[in-house]
Formats: C-alpha cells, sequence, structure tokens
C-alpha cells in the first residue's frame, strides 16, 4: 500500500498546492488543504483504483476539503440566480471584450503587460463555481470529463462554467489594463476627426 | 471554389447573421468563434477539429479572435509557473502519514 501511494499519490503534491493555492487565495490555507488531502487519501487509498488518475482523484478531495470549510452560501445562491437569469443565447455571442481591444490592441498586449499578482487577484474575485473550472482547465490542462468528475457536474455545465468565468476574468483584467493606461482609453471622436 | 458559389456563400451568410469576410473555409465564420474553446481546450475530435483548425488558419477576420484567448490563456498559466509545496511542507506531510502507517521506500 505504502509503495502504491508514494508512486502514484506522492508525485503530485506540487500540483496538489499549486491548485489548493489558486483556489484559497492563501498559502497558509493551501499548506493546510495539502495536508489533509493527503492524510484522508492515504486514509481512504483502498477506494482509489489503481491506474485511474491520482491527481484527479486528489483534486476532488481537496476541492471537498475547501467547500467544506468555506462560506460559500451567498457565492453558490449569487451563481444559481445568475444561471437562471441567463440568456441561453449569451453563449454564443461575440466577445465584448475582444471586440472592444481589438484596434487599440490587436495583439491583445495588455495581457502581457499584467502583473502576476492582479491575475491572481482577478480568479480569487470569481465565484468558487468558475473559479474552480478555470483553474482545472486553464492552469491544470484537465479535459472537460475530469473536470466534471471532479465538481460533480455534467459537462455541459463545465462548458458553461468555463465560458461565464474567462469571460468575467478577461472584463475584469481589462478594467485593471484600461486603469493601468495598459490600453488607450477609447476616444469618443476616434475616426470622426478629419 | 468558384464565383458563383462565392457569392452564394456570402449571401447566405448574410441571410443567417454571420460573417461576410473574404475567408473561403467550409466552416462559418461563427460556429468557428463559437467552438473557440472548445477548439483551444482540445476537445473537438476530427473532422470537426480539423475543420476548425483551418478555419482560424485561413480566416483573417477570425484569427484575431483566436490569438486573444490564447494571450489570455498564457497570462493564466504564468502564473502557475514554478509553484510548488515548500519543502516544510512536504516534511510534515510526510510525518503525518509517517504516524498513520505510511513507510517511504
Amino acid at each position: 500500500m505504502s509503495v502504491s501511494f508514494q508512486d502514484e499519490a506522492l508525485p503530485h503534491l506540487d500540483a496538489v498546492y499549486g491548485f489548493a493555492l489558486r483556489l484559497s487565495g492563501s498559502r497558509d490555507q493551501a499548506e493546510d488543504l495539502v495536508q489533509e488531502t493527503f492524510f484522508r487519501a492515504f486514509r481512504s487509498w483502498d477506494q482509489y483504483t489503481p491506474g485511474t488518475r491520482a491527481r484527479s482523484w486528489l483534486f476532488t478531495i481537496c476541492r471537498n476539503v475547501f467547500l467544506r470549510g468555506a462560506d460559500r452560501s451567498r457565492r453558490h445562491e449569487e451563481i444559481l440566480q445568475e444561471t437562471a437569469l441567463e440568456d441561453p443565447r449569451a453563449l454564443s455571442r461575440e466577445n465584448p471584450v475582444f471586440m472592444e481591444t481589438r484596434d487599440r490592441d490587436p495583439e491583445s498586449e495588455f495581457f502581457r503587460s499584467l502583473v502576476d499578482d492582479e491575475i491572481v487577484r482577478a480568479l480569487d474575485e470569481l465565484p468558487e463555481e468558475y473559479r474552480t473550472a478555470v483553474i482545472l482547465s486553464d492552469l491544470e490542462g484537465l479535459p472537460y470529463n475530469e473536470i466534471a468528475q471532479i465538481m460533480e457536474v455534467p459537462v455541459g455545465t463545465v462548458k458553461s462554467r468555463l465560458f461565464r468565468g474567462r469571460r468575467r476574468l478577461q472584463e475584469m483584467l481589462y478594467t485593471y489594463a484600461t486603469s493601468m493606461g495598459y490600453i488607450a482609453i477609447r476616444s469618443e471622436t476616434s475616426g470622426a476627426q478629419p | 471554389m468558384t464565383g458563383k458559389d462565392d457569392v452564394k456563400r456570402v449571401l447566405n451568410a448574410a441571410a443567417e447573421g454571420g460573417e461576410t469576410s473574404s475567408c473561403t473555409s467550409s466552416v462559418r465564420c461563427r460556429d468557428a468563434v463559437e467552438r473557440i474553446f472548445e477548439y483551444l481546450d482540445g476537445e473537438l475530435e476530427g473532422a470537426t477539429e480539423e475543420q476548425v483548425a483551418e478555419h482560424f488558419r485561413i480566416c483573417t477576420s477570425c484569427y484575431p479572435a483566436l490569438a486573444f484567448e490564447e494571450s489570455f490563456r498564457e497570462a493564466l498559466r504564468r502564473v502557475q509557473k514554478g509553484e510548488t509545496a515548500p519543502p516544510a511542507v512536504r516534511e510534515r506531510i510526510l510525518s503525518v502519514l509517517e504516524k498513520e502507517g505510511f513507510t517511504p521506500s
């Protein structure tokens, strides 16, 4: 048992730490989350099916530990309300931030100008359901079906959470980039002058 | 593509509210842009994946939208690079596990 736990679970310690760090937004909390995750994983190692994806299994445990300790009722309500009000056609609309910046910043340089702390802060601002989907896909590179298993939702829900989470992040980063002068503020008169 | 096909394509696109750019891809601009995340996330397969990839290669109207999303993702990935658990955390976890019966080889 110890040997396989060492070979299959422990190599993912850094990945679980990275996930916990982005999920909680705090190094102290991430350290506690990783410790609790590996403690629980070791105790229930007999439930792990060898050859399956240990990393996803550990992420599932980590998220459950995080959610159990987090006061997520407000954000959960918020996301339910938002989903209920969602226009189904919204998923196919063009990206508003892209449309806003394509002429002024055609190479999307503003994303490269952002400091890491600002990106982390924007991630922290997302509701947990969006944040987890974005972390697992964009930062960890997991496929939709694994994210669906970890979050215990259908693949279609993963897609819509990714879509909304990414759009919201882009809006926050765009607002910040504009305030910092990374993108010129649109001139209402541009193009109208001779 | 013949001139006749080209006119038909532009008229169809206009009627359906799609793009009327000069691209000659078999996939409509709107369809490609709608699948942009699935494409970037590696979730498309077979002919669909090839068609969407081809569209972004040849369509000058849609390529900037793809480049925008790629640039966004690069920025996100940047914050995760090099994050490793501090050695003290690793040691503490191993110590807890050993109390539970874990024996490192």
